[in-house]
């Protein structure tokens, strides 16, 4: 058992924390419908 | 995370209505605080690591949410608008340097101005790329934030080098004067030197966010409720939301799309910019350094994301993004340490009320149980 997290880890620890709530969370979100669609000015159908 | 892939359906299929749903949206967050406060102050008993909810922690965290609190509300504004915005980090970088361009010459509010003026220059180009010229929004993004490296490295060996002689760095800003909302701050600084239980821990956790303020953790902390007004009590905000969910009807009922994709990615990066100063005027470094945003717009990013899409969702994001980092900072790897711990009093407080719910309730009410089931539940 490691007494304590290496200094090395700790200073990672917001990053893998992004990751680890990212995967967590990552199922119950609704992003807005047309993100990152293409549009045209008067192009719809 | 985001994808450029077809239009998923967007109807999740909603959760099974139950106590904890109909519970309106503040009392949800006061009891998911509560519990938190709670395995804090239980891991601080056990593991004796009184800084894990010491004022101090609670005030480095804030210092570091404040850039990631930024980062995602321009994150909010622009992919509501429907323009997914990685190129954040970018705006931050051109933040820092013209908040460190105009702060060293005119004092701190000009530096605030300065990043909110740089960041929302790049969220125009942003803009121009992906609007005007349809180009994909991830490229025109990691284009950007390139952009932002290479120009700030430029600009400050430009100006910056002649004054303080190192081409990576500014010369020092003068920071805002900080404050605090007395009397209740010393009263909440008395009670946390007492060492009560409980008391104590959310004591400091909540003196921390009380002392030690400046002007721009104000603005950073007021924009978030200002900014759920605009985009969800607002005809203004009805619009832009509209153009993130379907332009071509928001265009067949007479919105002016581009008007308010441009306005929306503009102030995301005004936003982002604002985030940049935030980090200029932090009181640890005062000042422009190479480098600096450290991936911080990114973390707003995901902290947006993880709050899916919603004011509070990511306020509650950079909250634990900035406490961790400020944990880490202020106590080291022993305290990450004693995280861990909490965390795993957490995976079974979740664990046991997961089973209380799912206990007194018979199985024919799951619908559909597969392999994503366990998981629908977050």
């Amino acid at each position: 058992m490691i007494p304590e997290v290496p200094r090395e880890f700790a200073s990672y620890a917001p990053q893998l924390v992004t990751l680890l709530v990212l995967a967590v969370a990552s199922q119950r979100l609704r992003p807005p419908a047309a993100i990152g669609m293409e549009y045209r000015r008067g192009e719809g159908d | 995370m985001t994808t450029t892939a077809p239009p998923a359906p967007a109807t999740a299929p909603a959760p099974p209505r139950g106590r904890w749903s109909r519970l309106p949206g503040w009392a949800r967050s006061a009891i998911v605080v509560a519990i938190g406060v709670g395995i804090l102050s239980l891991t601080t008993y056990l593991t004796g690591q009184i800084q894990l909810t010491s004022s101090g922690t609670t005030q480095a965290a804030v210092r570091l949410l404040l850039p990631i609190l930024f980062a995602a509300l321009g994150g909010l504004w622009a992919e509501r608008a429907g323009v997914i915005n990685i190129g954040l980090e970018g705006m931050m970088i051109l933040g820092t340097w013209g908040a460190a361009w105009a702060g060293y010459q005119w004092g701190p509010w000009a530096a605030v101005v300065g990043g909110l003026v740089f960041g929302a220059l790049g969220g125009l180009l942003h803009a121009v790329a992906t609007v005007t010229f349809n180009v994909n929004h991830i490229v025109s993004g990691v284009a950007i934030t390139l952009l932002g490296m290479g120009i700030t490295q430029y600009l400050s060996t430009l100006f910056f080098e002649p004054v303080s002689r190192n081409p990576r760095q500014s010369p020092r800003v003068e920071g805002f004067e900080t404050f605090s909302i007395q009397p209740i701050a010393d009263w909440l600084a008395d009670l946390e030197q007492q060492g009560r239980v409980v008391l104590s821990d959310a004591a400091g956790l909540l003196g921390g966010l009380l002392s030690g303020l400046t002007p721009l953790v104000v603005i950073g902390f007021v924009l978030v409720p200002v900014s759920y007004f605009l985009l969800w009590r607002t005809r203004f905000g009805l619009r832009l939301r509209s153009c993130g969910e379907n332009p071509v009807a928001a265009e067949s009922l007479g919105v002016r799309v581009f008007t308010y994709k441009y306005l929306a990615v503009v102030v995301s990066g005004g936003l982002a910019g604002l985030g940049g100063a935030a980090l200029t005027l932090n009181p640890g470094q005062l000042g422009y350094l190479e480098g600096q945003t450290g991936g911080r717009g990114y973390i707003g990013l995901a902290a947006m994301i993880f709050g899916n899409w919603r004011p509070g969702g990511l306020l509650a994001g950079s909250a634990l993004f900035g406490y961790v980092d400020g944990v880490q900072l202020r106590a080291g790897g022993e305290a990450v340490h004693a995280l861990l711990y909490a965390t795993s009093i957490l995976a079974v407080v979740v664990a046991v009320l997961w089973v209380a719910r799912r206990g007194g309730r018979p199985r024919s009410s799951r619908s559909a149980p597969g392999p994503s089931s366990t998981s629908s539940t977050w």
